[in-house]
C-alpha cells in the first residue's frame, strides 16, 4: 500500500485546517470538519461560499493550499482503488453529449474493474433503464443528474459525496433523492451532500455543516441550529411608546419600532406581551409570534457574504438584485431575511454582523406587509 | 488490505452492491489488472465516440489521393517509396497527431476529467493508458494510410515491383512507429494545453505554417537542414530519408539519417508526454 497510514474503513471524513487559495481569492479558510458515517451530513453554504471547492479538494480533485482531508484515514489519491470506496457526483455536465448512457457506463466500470453488468445495475437504481441506449445529449438536466448518481454508484461505494444533487431534479425525483440517500446511510454508510438552500435537505440529513464566505459557521445538528433562536413577537397596539416602556421595565429590552406602527419584540413569548400589555392597560389590536425558523436561521449566518463584499468597490461581488439571495422581499414568510439586501437603508451601519438576532423592523417592514 | 465494513456491502434495497467487502479491496496502484481496466476504458472512450474514423477516413484518402497524383506526375522523379513516405509523413500523420490532441483534450471540453480521475488510482496511471491507446490508434492509422497510399499507388498505374515494393513496406512500417509517436505527442501536448480548440488550432499552425517558414528559410541559408531536427521535419525526415532521396531534388543535402530523425521525433513525443504529466499532475479540476 503506497503512502503513509493504512485504509482504517471507518468511512469517516476528516476535514482539517482546510485553506484553498486561487491566487487572490481564498476559497475556504481553515475549516475543520468530520463527517461520521451512518448518517446523512448536509454541506450547506450560498453560492460561493466554498462548498465545492471543499468537496473537490476531498476527492483530490484540488490539491489544498493548507491543511488536508482524509477518508477512511487516508488521502484520497492513496486509496488505491477509489472508486469503490467513494462515489462522487459534481456535475450534470460531466457527460461527453454523443455517447450513450451505458456506454458512459462501461468506461467506468472498466476503469474501476467492475463487471459490466453493473452498467444496468445502475441504470435501473436510478430508473433510467430505457434510456441506456439514448444518446446523453439528449437528456434533461434531471435524467443527466440520474445518470451522474448512477456514475457514482458504480463502484458500490462506502461514501458517497454528492454536490447539489437535487438541482434540476423534479419533486418526485427530489422526494427518491431523499429516499435513497436515508438508506444508503442506514446501511452504514456516508452520506455527504452540499446544497445552497436548507429546504432541499432539512428532511434528510441528521447534522449540518455550514459554511459561508469559506469559514465554518455552524456544526451539529439541525435541533441545535434551532434551539438557539429566539421567538420574536410582533405587536399591534394603540400606544406602542408605553408598552415598550412596561415590557422594558420587565427586562425586555431588545425591542424595535417597525413602519406600520408596531414592535418587534424578541426575547420574550407573546403570553409575556400579553400580560404586561394588559398591566400596562395598552390596547393590543394584533398579536403575532414568529417562530425563528431554520431557513431564516441559515440565512442570518450566512447574511455576512454579501453585505462585506459590497463596500470592496471595484473587484468585489456586485449586489444581487432585489429578490435575489434577499427572499425577505418576494418570499412570504421570511422576515428577517430582508437587511440582507445590499444597499439597504437599514443595513448600511451593520456590516457583516454574524449572527442572528432578530432584525430591525424598520427597514424590511414595508416589503413585508403583505404576506404578514 | 481487506478491512471489515460495518453494513458496507450487497444486499441493502437502496443499492444493489456488486459484492460484499468490494470496497476496501485496496489492489497496488500500478498492478497489471489496474493499468489494463484503464486501459480498456480509454479504449471505449475512443472507440464510443465518432472522432476516432472522422480523422481516418481523410488519413487514408488523402495517402491515396497523394500517390495517386504523384504516379500520375510523370515529370517528377517519384519513387514508390518517396511517394509513400510523402503521403504518410507530410499529409496522413497530421490526423494522428489530431487524434491524440482530441483524446487528451476531450476529457476537459466535455467535462469526463473529473469522473476519469476519480475513477482511477491517480493522475500518471490515466495518462499512460491514454498514451498507450493512443500509441496504439495511431499505429492503426499509420497502418490503414499505408493501405491507401498503396492503392493510390496501384491506382495510378505506378511500377510497384521488386525492391521497389519492399522499400515501399519498409517506409510504410517506419510509418507505423511515427504515426503512433504522433498520437503520442499529441496526446502530451493535449494534456499540458487542456483546451481543445487552442491545442489542435496551435500544432497545426506551428506544423503547416511555422515548420514550413523556418525549413524555407533555412534551405536559403548555409544553415542546412536544420528542420530535420524540429518536431515535425524530424518525424518526415525518418520517412523522407528511408525513402532513399529527397522530394524535389536536393537543397543542402540531408540533414539527419533516418533512425536518427526517429530518434529524435522520440524525444520530442517523451518531452511532451512528461511536460503533460507535470501539468496534469499540479492542475485543480474545478
Amino acid at each position: 500500500m503506497n503512502g503513509r497510514g493504512n485504509n482504517d474503513g471507518s468511512g469517516r471524513i476528516v476535514v482539517r485546517n482546510l485553506t484553498k487559495r486561487f491566487g487572490p481569492v481564498e476559497a475556504v479558510r481553515d475549516l475543520s470538519f468530520t463527517v461520521e458515517p451512518g448518517q446523512v451530513t448536509g454541506f450547506l453554504g450560498p453560492n460561493g461560499a466554498g462548498k465545492t471547492t471543499t468537496l473537490r479538494a476531498a476527492l483530490g480533485l484540488i490539491t489544498p493550499s493548507e491543511g488536508e482531508i482524509t477518508i477512511n484515514g487516508i488521502r484520497y489519491d492513496q486509496l488505491g482503488s477509489p472508486a469503490t470506496v467513494v462515489g462522487a457526483l459534481l456535475d450534470s455536465n460531466g457527460f461527453h453529449r454523443s455517447r450513450k448512457a451505458r456506454a458512459h457506463l462501461r468506461i467506468y466500470t472498466a476503469a474501476i474493474g467492475v463487471a459490466d453488468q453493473r452498467a444496468d445495475e445502475v441504470l435501473a437504481l436510478v430508473g433510467l433503464s430505457d434510456a441506456a441506449n439514448r444518446k446523453i445529449g439528449g437528456f434533461s438536466l434531471g435524467m443527466r443528474q440520474r445518470l451522474a448518481l448512477a456514475t457514482a454508484l458504480l463502484g458500490d461505494p462506502q461514501v458517497l459525496i454528492l454536490d447539489e444533487p437535487g438541482s434540476g431534479l423534479d419533486p418526485e425525483g427530489v422526494a427518491w433523492l431523499r429516499g435513497f440517500m436515508r438508506s444508503f446511510a442506514s446501511t452504514g454508510r456516508t452520506v455527504l451532500v452540499s446544497s445552497h438552500q436548507l429546504a432541499e435537505i432539512a428532511q434528510t440529513v441528521d447534522q449540518v455543516v455550514i459554511i459561508s464566505q469559506g469559514t465554518r459557521v455552524f456544526e451539529g445538528k439541525l435541533e441545535q441550529l434551532r434551539g438557539d433562536t429566539q421567538d420574536r413577537v410582533h405587536v399591534r397596539c394603540a400606544d406602542p411608546a408605553r408598552l415598550a416602556t412596561a415590557l422594558a421595565e420587565h427586562g425586555v429590552t431588545d425591542i424595535q419600532h417597525t413602519p406600520d406602527d408596531g414592535l418587534m419584540i424578541t426575547g420574550a413569548p407573546s403570553t409575556t406581551v400579553g400580560d404586561v400589555a394588559l398591566a400596562a392597560g395598552v390596547a393590543i389590536y394584533a398579536m403575532a409570534q414568529e417562530r425563528t425558523d431554520l431557513e431564516q436561521q441559515f440565512l442570518a449566518l450566512t447574511a455576512g457574504q454579501y453585505q462585506a463584499r459590497v463596500p470592496q468597490g471595484p473587484g468585489g461581488y456586485l449586489p444581487p438584485p432585489a429578490g435575489f439571495g434577499a427572499p425577505g422581499a418576494g418570499m412570504p414568510g421570511f422576515p428577517g431575511a430582508a437587511p440582507d439586501q445590499p444597499g439597504f437603508p437599514g443595513t448600511a451601519g451593520m456590516p457583516g454582523q454574524p449572527v442572528p438576532p432578530a432584525f430591525p423592523g424598520q427597514s424590511g417592514a414595508p416589503n413585508q406587509e403583505g404576506p404578514r | 488490505m481487506s478491512v471489515p465494513v460495518p453494513g458496507h456491502g450487497s444486499g441493502s434495497g437502496a443499492a444493489p452492491a456488486a459484492g460484499p467487502g468490494a470496497g476496501v479491496a485496496n489492489p497496488s496502484a500500478w498492478s497489471p489488472k489496474t493499468l489494463l481496466g484503464l486501459l480498456v476504458a480509454e479504449l471505449r472512450k475512443t472507440l464510443s465516440t465518432a472522432a476516432w474514423w472522422a480523422l481516418l477516413v481523410p488519413a487514408g484518402l488523402i495517402a491515396l489521393l497523394v500517390t495517386l497524383v504523384t504516379a500520375e506526375a510523370a515529370g517528377l522523379a517519384f519513387t514508390p517509396s518517396l511517394a509513400q513516405s510523402l503521403a504518410l509523413g507530410s499529409f496522413s500523420a497530421k490526423f494522428a497527431v489530431v487524434l491524440g490532441l482530441v483524446c487528451a483534450t476531450a476529457e476537459s471540453r466535455h467535462r469526463t476529467l473529473a469522473t476519469s480521475y476519480l475513477t482511477a488510482p491517480g493522475r500518471p496511471q490515466l495518462l499512460v493508458a491514454k498514451v498507450v491507446v493512443a500509441a496504439v490508434l495511431g499505429a492503426g492509422y499509420g497502418l490503414f494510410s499505408a493501405v491507401f497510399g498503396l492503392l493510390g499507388m496501384v491506382f495510378g498505374g505506378g511500377q510497384v515491383t521488386g525492391s521497389e515494393l519492399g522499400s515501399v513496406f519498409e517506409v510504410s512500417a517506419v510509418a507505423l512507429v511515427v504515426f503512433a509517436l504522433w498520437a503520442v505527442l499529441g496526446v502530451g501536448l493535449g494534456t499540458l494545453v487542456n483546451n481543445q480548440l487552442a491545442a489542435i488550432v496551435g500544432v497545426l499552425v506551428y506544423l503547416l505554417l511555422v515548420e514550413q517558414i523556418i525549413g524555407g528559410l533555412a534551405s536559403l541559408s548555409n544553415l542546412g537542414r536544420i528542420d530535420d531536427y524540429l518536431p515535425g521535419g524530424s518525424a518526415t525526415a525518418s520517412l523522407t530519408g528511408l525513402a532513399g532521396s529527397e522530394p524535389f531534388g536536393t537543397f543542402g543535402g540531408f540533414g539527419v539519417p533516418w533512425w536518427l530523425a526517429l530518434l529524435i521525433f522520440f524525444g520530442y513525443a517523451l518531452v511532451a508526454v512528461l511536460a503533460g504529466a507535470a501539468a496534469a499532475q499540479r492542475r485543480d479540476i474545478n
